[in-house]
């Protein structure tokens, strides 16, 4: 990816595998500042692992569906309703996307109990996460970790709140819409957490395997 | 829905099991048993009903809430009680939806 390892001292770090595309605010012509920043996480969940676009549901298929399958009322379609990591692991499994298992983290608790749960994830070949909270209300896509020594840990976060014209990979790096976090700033103890883990589906490991 | 988790146990995570009736039909979910709390509610319960009754349960708000598997299975509330039993098993967990969308 270019970006150097977060930590000095010896650490571990697992990234994702495969390819995924970042989806984010206005991306696709619509302007979704406010609200999409879950539906836009959802999206570059549903890019991963071949990284291309085919597949991927826009705003609108993604209410639909949440609406069609009765999770939502009549008249969520249309509207700028957020969503979280429920909803997408949901809408991964009605569209046949990678599976998104869920993982709730309470408030206070912090990420640092399930930075190992993490570490295998991607080093077991896992896909991006979704993160959504409460009282943080800012979705974003976590695609690595590094645990360092003692409690050093970073999260390797794809922010989705960027609007403007696409940027090449290292321009996004230097503007921090892509980057290494430490994990004690990343997540505010205030919030509980919901973490949405991909991995490839039954029906993708069959396809890789033909 | 089960009560008996320890003290410790983070106050947004409940774990409940629940089962089906097959055979006869209950006028209404209703809570059974000794040491363990069980839901047990008929086959064609809606699962909506589950999900408000293990709410109500936990206090929390049944709108803002959702239930999850063991492994962490999101389960569309929108079926009936025997689809999720036959799918998922009874082994359950609530936990709170998260929202997000601010820039």
């Amino acid at each position: 990816m270019g970006l150097p390892p977060p930590s000095r001292g010896p650490a571990r770090l697992a990234l994702l595998s495969g390819h995924y595309l970042y989806y984010h605010y206005g991306c696709d012509g619509l302007d979704d500042r406010g609200w999409g920043c879950g539906y836009r996480t959802l999206q570059t969940l549903f890019s991963w692992p071949e990284g291309q676009p085919a597949g991927v549901p826009g705003l609108a298929a993604v209410q639909a569906a949440l609406e069609d399958m009765g999770d939502k009322p009549p008249g969520f379609r249309g509207s700028q309703d957020w969503i979280g990591c429920v909803e997408a692991s949901l809408c991964l499994a009605h569209f046949g996307g990678p599976q998104g298992r869920l993982c709730h983290v309470p408030r206070g608790a912090g990420l640092h109990r399930e930075l190992e749960r993490l570490y295998s994830h991607f080093a077991g070949g896992g896909g991006p996460v979704m993160v959504g909270g409460d009282a943080d209300a800012r979705s974003k896509a976590l695609l690595g970790i590094c645990i360092g020594s003692g409690t050093e840990a970073y999260v390797l976060v794809l922010d989705p709140h960027y609007w403007g014209a696409p940027k090449s990979p290292s321009e996004l790096q230097a503007a921090g819409w892509v980057g290494w976090q430490e994990v004690s700033a990343a997540f505010d103890p205030n919030s509980f957490y919901n973490l949405c883990l991909t991995s490839l589906s039954s029906e993708q490991q069959q396809h890789t395997l033909d | 829905v089960t009560r008996a988790f320890p003290t410790t146990t983070p106050c947004s995570l409940h774990r409940f099991s629940f089962s089906t009736l097959l055979a006869r039909a209950l006028p209404g979910v209703s809570p059974t048993g000794a040491c363990e709390e069980r839901l047990s509610v008929p086959e064609s319960t809606p699962f909506t009903a589950v999900l408000k009754f293990a709410a109500e349960e936990f206090k929390v708000p049944a709108a803002t809430s959702a239930i999850i598997t063991n492994d962490g299975i999101g389960i569309n509330p929108a079926q009936t009680a025997g689809n999720v039993f036959l799918k998922h098993g009874s082994e359950l967990r609530i936990i709170p939806r998260d929202r997000v969308g601010s820039c």
